[in-house]
């Protein structure tokens, strides 16, 4: 082999080098990870900011055991998330007579795509945003999906042994 | 031939009188003059919409499970090493859930007990599904319900179980 093949040889094979180092440093440092939402164990400190009064709420509270608790779940089963906005459409509430705080997810084919920050008891939501780059995974049309209710108690910020899912149809669109 | 004409006459006038009273029937005299009546009516259709709106409360006893237990250490000595006898019992083991459906559309239940990963501790539940009926209107108090109990057994270490740790989930899932 002559000298001149010899360097082109060595040239290719410098560059493959270069190709796979770059490809294993993209992989490594630049490379999107999927975002995965661990359920808290504790409220999150953050009360939800799109919380709004429950008009006319009196507050009065259920009777509950020393050591339990007790919620009021109101709700609609249809959900809208809107991918421009990346905010979903929902009417939930967590009436006053609750003793418990909650956190509210939607799931959809088991990837939690919206998770509420803490909803206090006599207050409800209508809109939420959903997780960062969530909207990615959407596309127009209509989900099966689920609301995931988690409750904590006010005082430790524990989260109860007790949680809800309630199957809900979403649409979604531009 | 008079009297021939008199009678025609006569015979003109009670056939003019038996076309108003005809008349009577289906018009409005007016001023002496007769119009005609077009009965104009309306019919009220009301859709009445009435939404699913789901109102539902749950309630859950104490969820703190007591095992009280004793460790007996008997001396063997033909091995000089130490037996140990182990027994124990549940002395809280059961708590109660309640979900109450004041929706205006009747709704089931299902009910999970959803132990921890690596626990020797199990749970049941007395009922796993229910058919909860629709609110009925004015009456709050008569909403229908289901109670389940959940009840643990297994022999936790104390080692494990020492500091009250979590042991599972009691899922519900309403639909």
């Amino acid at each position: 082999m002559d000298n001149k093949k010899i360097k082109l040889l060595i040239a290719v094979l410098l560059l493959i080098t270069a190709a796979a180092v770059g490809v294993t440093v993209w992989a490594l440092f630049f490379r999107e990870q999927q975002t995965v939402v661990l359920t808290p164990d504790y409220a999150p400190q953050e009360e939800e900011i799109n919380i709004e009064a429950i008009p006319g709420d009196s507050g009065e509270k259920m009777e509950s055991e020393e050591g339990g608790g007790s919620v009021s779940l109101s709700y609609s089963n249809e959900a809208t998330i809107d991918i421009s906005d990346k905010k979903a459409y929902v009417y939930f509430a967590n009436p006053g007579k609750s003793n418990q705080d909650m956190v509210l997810q939607i799931i959809i084919s088991e990837e939690v795509i919206l998770q509420s920050g803490t909803i206090v008891p006599g207050y409800k939501v209508s809109e939420l945003d959903l997780l960062k780059d969530a909207e990615k995974m959407l596309s127009p049309g209509g989900y099966d999906g689920k609301f995931v209710v988690l409750y904590y108690s006010p005082e430790s910020g524990e989260k109860a042994i007790v949680n809800t899912e309630i199957p809900i149809h979403i649409t979604v669109r531009e | 031939m008079k009297k021939v004409f008199a009678v025609m006459i006569f015979a003109v006038f009670v056939q003019c009188l038996g076309c108003a009273a005809f008349a009577a029937e289906n018009s409005t005299n007016i001023g002496e003059k007769y119009f005609a009546e077009i009965e104009v009516s309306a019919a009220w259709s009301f859709a009445e919409k009435t939404p699913a709106v789901y109102g539902i409360d749950i309630a859950w006893s104490n969820m703190t499970f007591v095992y009280s237990g004793e460790e007996t250490k008997l001396w063997d000595p033909k091995t000089h090493t130490y037996d140990v006898e182990s027994k124990g019992e549940w002395k809280e083991f059961s708590a109660e859930i309640t979900v109450t459906n004041h929706s205006n559309i009747s709704v089931s239940v299902e009910m999970e007990y959803v132990p921890e990963d690596k626990t020797c501790i199990t749970g049941s539940l007395s009922k796993n599904f229910a058919v909860l009926e629709a609110g009925k209107e004015g009456d709050y108090a008569g909403a229908d319900f289901v109670t389940a109990t959940l009840y643990i057994s297994g022999n936790p270490s104390s080692s494990d179980y020492f500091g009250g740790e979590k042991i599972g989930t009691v899922k519900i899932i309403v639909k």
